[in-house]
């Protein structure tokens, strides 16, 4: 596989929102505007490349049987460091995100890039293997929180274009408007990638 | 196997320590950022530092924190940060800033959770909710959302959110009542203590009264107001006035009450 390969696949061919299916706790918790999905998105983005590249380094110090806990604890410091990091320069996302950032310790497209690619690969592959994955899951994010911005709030990144006194349809901003515009998103991803596939 | 998992989770907390040192001091100023700006947009012009003379008060069973703003030595107003727990989902916390004769000057949203579309609409940059409540007094404008009986006109389809932030707001005139209550007293022992320095023993300088010539001169605060039983309202400007005076007293003894 080519290093570009490694990058691209995260968008259409493995994107982990769209065809993996992994990590839709935060996917369908925090995109209620596109600036919430593209915070989490880079947030668990910069996590996943930097674990990657930490496990890929140590992986060979690493026994077998405490494999599982050694990646969490690396994953975890991460996670630490971003939301300490978030807290002190981007308070106002860190409030919104609220719990999901420290949530992204049990999220699964980590851990499973870890024990699927890090785990068997070297650190550079690694670090493009967690760049293409975390950009696949920050553009889903950012794609399903703008839909249910738009739809919701009428608004795209903030900035409101619906005329003063009118709203957006409501449930898309809510829990079960995430799983409906989440829904029809694969119905198209699907639709369109078939082929590329 | 043990020391492999030993080391690995050493450098992991060391590091996550080493991250925590540097964040620390930006973590602070980024929180204390937030509480100025909602000072500052809750008063009215102030030249003091209020985050530096807050003092607290215990409201139901939570630590409330004043912040006296003050400008030339007079106070302009106290910004309150209240709470209510009975927010859709969970705590509201707002910064309300009372005028010392309890109007309400403006209110700012620091921290909720409410529903994105719907509870949100407290904030003021998504809804004209919270500006209704400028410029009155709970004292003629009752804190409670109409459907119970209240001056407050709830935000559509979010009434329970309306409710709680107008509990907020309630629990924070009530905090001003007592704190206005303190000061008068304290005022007024105040003025009691500096006749007595002024009579008996001259102790701390700044207590002392100066030479009745001066005092007429400056414009001071005459402790005489206080003690005279004026009905409450016409003294609301002087007990203001009285608590600035008596600012380091004041202070201290609320300090104490608080600990």
């Amino acid at each position: 596989m080519s290093k570009l390969q490694l990058i691209t696949k995260g968008l259409i061919k493995e994107n982990p929102t769209f065809v993996l299916m992994l990590g839709m706790c935060p996917t369908l918790g925090t995109t209620t505007s596109a600036i919430n999905g593209m915070g989490m998105g880079i947030a668990t983005m910069f996590v996943l490349i930097m674990s990657n590249i930490v496990i890929s380094l140590v992986k060979n110090l690493i026994p077998a049987k405490v494999r599982i806990p050694s990646f969490i604890v690396i994953i975890a410091s991460f996670v630490t460091v971003v939301q300490l990091v978030m807290q002190a320069y981007v308070p106002d996302l860190y409030n919104t995100l609220g719990v999901f950032i420290p949530l992204i310790v049990v999220n699964c497209i980590i851990l499973g890039r870890a024990e699927a690619f890090a785990s068997k690969h070297g650190p550079f592959a690694s670090m493009l293997d967690g760049l293409g994955i975390g950009l696949g899951f920050t553009c889903s994010l950012t794609l399903l929180g703008m839909v249910r911005e738009v739809l919701g709030s009428g608004s795209i990144f903030g900035a409101k274009f619906l005329p003063a006194g009118m709203d957006g349809i409501l449930v898309f901003v809510l829990a079960p408007g995430a799983f409906i515009a989440l829904g029809y998103l694969l119905v198209l991803f699907n639709k369109f990638t078939a082929k590329l596939r | 196997m043990v020391i492999v998992l030993g080391s690995i989770t050493l450098v992991a907390s060391a590091a996550v320590g080493g991250i925590y040192l540097l964040t620390k001091e930006p973590i602070e100023a980024a929180q204390a950022k937030k509480i100025n700006d909602a000072i500052a947009q809750v008063m009215p012009p102030f030249d003091n530092v209020p985050a530096q003379e807050a003092f607290t008060k215990e409201a139901d069973g939570e630590t409330v924190k004043i912040y006296p703003a003050s400008k030339e030595g007079e106070i302009v107003g106290y910004a309150i940060e209240t709470f209510s727990k009975n927010g859709f989902g969970g705590q509201i916390s707002l910064m309300v800033g009372f005028l010392p004769d309890g109007t309400i000057q403006d209110i700012s949203v620091i921290s909720h959770n409410e529903t994105p579309g719907l509870g949100d609409k407290i904030q003021k940059s998504k809804s004209d909710f919270a500006v209704q409540f400028e410029g009155k007094n709970p004292e003629t404008f009752k804190l409670a959302v109409t459907k119970d009986g209240g001056d407050v006109d709830a935000i559509t389809a979010s009434t329970i959110s309306s409710r709680a932030f107008t509990d907020a707001v309630a629990r924070g005139y009530n905090i001003l009542q007592a704190v206005l209550k303190d000061s008068q007293v304290e005022a007024t022992s105040g003025a009691t203590t500096t006749y007595k320095e002024e009579s008996q023993i001259e102790e701390t300088p700044k207590q002392t009264r100066k030479p009745k010539k001066q005092e007429e001169e400056e414009f001071e605060f005459d402790p005489n107001a206080v003690k005279g039983a004026l009905p409450y309202d016409a003294t609301a400007g002087a007990t203001a006035t009285a608590t600035e005076e008596h600012s380091n007293d004041s202070t201290h003894n609320t300090r104490k009450g608080g600990e």
